[in-house]
């Protein structure tokens, strides 16, 4: 069972290891509103970051929960590939959903 | 699978020339995970295989979670996987046939480039191969399909060789003249064809899978750390 407020926490972790291990230059403490992707992003992730950031996603929501999750952005729900942007909150919200099943 | 060796891998292992290259790599002591649409034709400790139709997205992602929990790296990516068979000129070359092109060419390559180039990012290091072939710079008669999308992977390749360099991550193009493999000796069951295709060729002579295994050998070499989004022709001057 993942709730939004465990989803939160699985995705600081993540950004967490990913400034320890230099793929983001400074530690930032994330809530609802930060940008993770797109115009605007404050998350301190480039593409590439950006790639390995929803890799160790999947990872930790796999050793959580024993299965896999892929997270696929056109299936996040408000989603707009052509003006992507893509906050904290709502990707927890997805990670709920995906979770859930 | 050993988890201390090189990890290479290769779709459509299951002959021809990604065959070669299966067992190429495996020869130099690489583990390798390969792939093709039937069973496995290569009976190796260090090899695995999965049955993946590239056309198919969700296949690739399984297929590449799996490698992942079995390797954990991968040091090369071939993509092979492939569709060389006869065509007619444009105006008579029916849908199901680019279809299949498009699927085996051009979507299954991107399939394989996305999922298993995430697992190179993420280690920071790789080397990407794909196969073009020389067709795609003869414009000859009757190979606008299959041409355009050898074209269209060489330019995917290009692209990602500028997307993935800050990640020490090289991606090269191998576009060989004609070789003897299943497809090609179908193919070349019209001795007048086959003629007609070396004729094109700078070398007319039917190049040995060896001659492919030696460039990927060079891309996949320390010493070719910086090449990257380049094209090699076996066997034509383009």
């Amino acid at each position: 069972m993942l709730d939004k407020q465990l989803a939160m926490n699985l995705m600081q972790e993540s950004l967490d290891s990913l400034a320890r291990s230099g793929t983001l230059k400074n530690q930032i403490a994330m809530t609802d509103e930060t940008v993770l992707m797109g115009s605007g992003a404050d998350s301190g992730l480039d593409s590439l970051g950006f790639v390995n950031f929803v890799m160790d996603v999947e990872d930790r929501l796999q050793q959580q929960l024993d299965g896999d999750y892929p997270v696929i952005l056109t299936d996040i729900g408000g989603f707009d590939i052509n003006n992507p942007i893509l906050t904290a909150g709502v990707l927890a919200d997805h990670l709920v959903g995906l979770a859930a099943g | 699978m050993n988890t201390d060796k090189q990890h290479c891998v290769i779709s459509g292992t299951s002959r021809g020339l990604g065959r070669a290259l299966a067992e190429h790599f495996l020869g130099l002591g690489y583990s390798v995970a390969g792939c093709s649409r039937g069973d496995a034709t290569i009976d190796h400790p260090d090899y695995s295989h999965s049955v993946v139709d590239v056309r198919d997205e969700a296949e690739v992602q399984k297929w590449a979670r799996d490698v992942r929990r079995e390797a954990t790296r991968v040091d090369v990516l071939i993509c092979n996987a492939g569709l060389a068979r006869s065509a007619l000129f444009l105006p008579m070359t029916p849908g199901d046939v680019f279809e299949d092109f498009l699927g085996t060419n051009f979507a299954g390559v991107f399939y394989v480039l996305r999922e298993f180039s995430k697992l190179m990012i993420r280690q920071g290091s790789g080397r990407i191969l794909t196969i073009s072939s020389t067709m795609a710079a003869l414009h000859q008669e009757g190979t606008a399909v299959y041409s355009a999308t050898k074209s269209a992977v060489t330019e995917m390749t290009k692209v990602l060789a500028r997307e993935l360099a800050p990640q020490n991550i090289t991606c090269n193009i191998i576009a060989p003249a004609m070789m003897e493999t299943d497809a090609s000796a179908e193919l070349a069951k019209s001795e007048e064809w086959r003629d007609q295709m070396l004729a094109l060729q700078t070398f007319p002579r039917i190049i040995e899978m060896q001659e492919i295994c030696h460039a990927a050998d060079f891309f996949v070499s320390d010493k070719a750390a910086s090449i990257t989004g380049q094209v090699v022709y076996i066997g034509l001057v383009d």
